[in-house]
């Protein structure tokens, strides 16, 4: 039997074998980590039983090959079943295909996480095929596998030695267009906000919105789904892995629709934001990778979580390490955060008046710590509008007119980036930035002016050049203009 | 730290005119020269971003003309007046309504770092011995003190209530010298008690520092304005009342979104506007 095994996203097939051999009866597992072995012979013991077989009264040693690796121990239930009856002659025909599945005592078979990435694993060893619980059947599915739907250990036996055939799970359908949340159309007035956003989108460059509240700045964010440019094939594939791995895949559509928009609450524990466990699961950064990580009021998630997120925002990856054994997950995404300006939150409203001692509104603003501030490529206002402005039916820019120019900027980031394995400008390394990022002349004299006049920092001028590059890349501009450097310069913040 | 009774040569001489002296009184740096002119400013600690402006203008402005600048040390308006006073490379005394030792163990530590300037470009002082801390009691005593400091007092911001009228109220019955007031927008509550202390004509509306210099007998430096460029002088005008966001300052101006990015872009370049930390941005001077 060939099974895969999971850590992290890292997969490793593995072939399962029993011996029954005459003996004292005993039962043992070769090869799998000795706090799994006893659940699993145990759930093996029982669902054979359970399911009308005979469970040998004999010396039966299941191995599990190869033995180094880590594993997870339930995807494996299923093979070490299926081997134990076929070496005890209750199953007849020989197994061709990627088992996996966890036992319950009564014998029915169990869903499990991370099959997309296995069933990814064992198509490159050239398997085709897959025995799998029937919740996870459309998962491998989808990746265009012959996915055998089982809901019982005897039903696997029955449909592998060809008594009651089952029919292969089909393929889902592609995924249509989702409906966003908010249009952009819907937003009235907040231009340069906007303005951000779609640079946000398009380049993927960290975004955060201040403003009083119910100014607009979670609308401004629900937005960004419906202008992002679609995940590219190999994109869609890691993404949708992970959601199987963290085990949140929709069954109806196993791959995702769009790209990954992750909003958590900030009483989320440290855990569920940069993943852990044992074994590893990935967190809402893992799980925005490709994406959007939205994180509402800023200021109120704990500091230590804050930090966390300097390791993705530099490196794009998140390594989690518990127990002595560690595992690295993909994080690469686009922060967008929004935040009140004081704790009171009335701090610059037209409309109201801060009541705010400065030390407070100075201790309120520090729990953005300046190390993350500094990933932060835009800072941006989003001040109260006009309620006569609000109520203005007039025509606005949609999202879908939107998103055609990030894709159209999208593209020319791709072609221009080709085989450096980064996609978006945001991505782009110093070196990349150096040679791509040429300014016109007035572009050039601006420049200089606001280097010598001290008003970009060293850590700054790599971040604006990247964000000016994406501002020219949607005006389809080949070098970057002073009017692209101002836009950048007035987004960026601060220094 | 020192300890100066009044009978010291070096204790203060404008404090020999109160009725009863601070004795001792603490001090910790170097006390300027009791012939240079000296200013109180003093405001509410919750400044808006109008009052921040102004206050930073004004110390700076009077300072650089050679006034010792005189306050509080506490958050907002007198924070502000103090910094600026250093960033001209002024003068400036701190006067605390607690002991200096106190103040040095248990004092907000965001000021601890302007304190510890304050003293090598003036001094901290208090009357108080250096364990009190600072009670209701202990800071209209040291508002007395502050004022009879002072050759002019300046209010820059305060609410009804605020212990900057306090001050005032010492420097113009006790001390008898001039309380300048600027006035704020009617209907801002951090302004109602400086636009009715004007109306009630115990003040002097503050249209100008050099208002101020005159009167000690300094000048203040002309005010340096961004350079000729039309739309750079409204900028500044649409900023003067406080920050505002871009499309607030595009739409103030009248301009296309380029020409205002362009024109915000300049003037950050140029230093006369800077961006402020909720993303907008205010005028530096
Ligand atoms: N610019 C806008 N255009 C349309 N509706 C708006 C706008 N700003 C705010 N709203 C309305 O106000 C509500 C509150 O906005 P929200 O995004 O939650 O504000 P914030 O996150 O800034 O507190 C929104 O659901 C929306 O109905
Ligand atoms: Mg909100
Ligand atoms: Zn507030």
């Amino acid at each position: 039997m060939t099974t895969c095994a999971l850590w992290g996203l890292e997969t490793a097939l593995v072939s399962v074998e029993a011996d029954v051999s005459n003996g004292l009866p005993s039962f043992s597992i070769v090869g799998l980590p000795d706090t799994a072995v006893s659940e699993a012979r145990e759930r093996a013991r029982a669902a054979i039983r359970n399911s009308g077989f005979e469970f040998p009264l004999r010396r039966i040693v299941v191995n599990l090959a190869p033995a180094e690796r880590r594993k997870e121990g339930t995807g494996f239930d299923l093979a070490i079943g299926l081997a134990i009856l076929r070496a005890s002659e209750q199953l007849n025909a020989d197994v061709d295909g990627l088992c996996l599945g966890e036992l319950s005592l009564d014998g029915t078979i169990r869903p499990v996480r991370g099959v997309m990435p296995r069933v990814l694993r064992a198509r490159d060893a050239g398997i085709e095929r897959a025995y799998l619980p029937a919740e996870n059947a459309p998962e491998a599915a989808a990746l265009g596998c012959d996915a055998f739907p089982l809901r019982t250990l005897r039903a696997a036996v029955e449909h592998l030695d060809g008594r009651v055939r089952l029919a292969p799970a089909p393929t889902p359908p592609p995924a249509t267009d989702p409906v966003w949340d908010v249009d952009l159309g819907d937003i009235a007035g907040q231009d340069t906000p906007k303005r951000a956003l779609e640079i946000a989108a398009a380049g993927g460059h960290n975004l955060l919105f201040i403003g009083p509240p119910g100014t607009g700045k979670t609308m401004l964010a629900r937005a960004m789904p419906s202008i992002l440019p679609p995940l590219e094939p190999d994109e869609l594939l890691m993404a949708s892995a992970i959601h199987s791995v963290a085990g949140l895949t929709d069954p109806e559509r196993p791959l995702l629709a769009a790209r990954p928009f992750r909003a958590p609450h900030h009483t989320a524990s440290r855990l569920a934001l940069v993943g852990g466990g044992v074994p590893p699961r990935p967190g809402e950064v893992s799980l925005a990778h490709s994406g959007t990580l939205f994180l509402d009021e800023i200021a109120e998630f704990p500091a230590g979580v804050l930090e966390t997120l300097r390791e993705p925002l530099e490196e794009g990856a998140i390594t989690i390490s518990r127990a002595g054994a560690a595992a690295t997950y993909p994080a690469r995404f686009t922060l967008v955060a929004a935040q009140n300006p004081c704790p009171c939150g009335r701090f610059g409203d037209v409309e109201a008046q801060c009541s705010c001692l400065p030390d407070a509104i100075a201790r309120y603003r520090s729990r953005i710590s300046d190390p993350l501030l500094d990933r932060i490529d835009m800072r941006v206002a989003v001040p109260r509008i006009p309620y006569r402005e609000l109520r203005e039916r007039v025509q606005r820019e949609s999202s879908a007119t939107v998103r055609a120019r990030v894709r159209h900027a999208r593209d020319r980031m791709r072609a221009r980036l080709a085989g450096s394995g980064r996609r978006c400008n945001a991505e782009m390394t110093k070196r990349q930035v150096e040679q791509h990022c040429q300014l016109d002349r007035a572009g050039e004299q601006m420049m200089s002016a606001a280097i010598s006049a001290r008003r970009i920092s060293a850590r700054g001028y790599h971040r604006l050049l990247r964000v000016s590059r994406t501002i020219a890349d949607l005006a389809e501009g080949d070098d970057i203009s002073a009017d692209h450097l101002a836009l950048a310069l007035l987004l960026r913040g601060h220094t | 730290m020192i300890k100066l009774s009044p009978r010291d040569p070096e204790y203060p001489p404008r404090l020999r005119r109160l009725a009863r002296p601070p004795d001792p009184l603490w001090v910790w740096g170097q006390l300027p020269d009791p012939q240079d002119p000296t200013v109180g400013i003093v405001g509410t600690r919750r400044l808006t971003q109008y009052g921040q402006r102004i206050a930073r203008e004004l110390a700076m402005a009077l300072a650089r003309a050679g006034a010792v600048v005189v306050s509080g040390l506490a958050q907002g308006v007198d924070s502000v007046a103090h910094s600026a006073a250093l960033e001209a490379a002024g003068r400036t005394i701190a006067v605390l309504g607690e002991g200096l030792a106190y103040y040095d163990e248990h004092g907000a530590a965001r000021r601890r770092q302007l304190a510890m300037r304050i003293r090598k470009q003036g001094a901290l002082i208090s009357e108080w011995a250096l364990d009190v801390r600072g009670i209701e009691w202990t800071y209209p005593r040291r508002n007395l003190t502050l004022a009879a400091l002072s050759d002019a007092l300046i209010v820059v911001e305060a609410p009804e209530g605020s212990g900057a009228l306090i001050t005032a109220d010492r420097m113009r019955r006790d001390i008898r010298r001039p309380v300048f007031i600027v006035p704020g927008p009617l209907g801002a509550s951090t302004w109602e008690g400086s636009n009715r202390y004007i109306a009630e004509g115990k003040g002097t509306l503050l249209a100008s520092a050099q208002q101020v210099a005159s009167y000690l007998g300094l000048t203040v430096a002309a005010m340096p304005r961004a350079s000729g460029n039309g739309a750079g002088e409204r900028l500044l005008a649409l900023l003067a009342s406080g920050p505002a966001d871009a499309d607030t300052i595009t739409a103030g101006l009248g301009l296309d979104g380029p020409k205002a990015t362009t024109l915000i872009a300049e003037q950050v370049i140029a230093g006369a506007i800077a961006p402020t930390p909720d993303g907008r941005f205010a005028r530096v001077r």
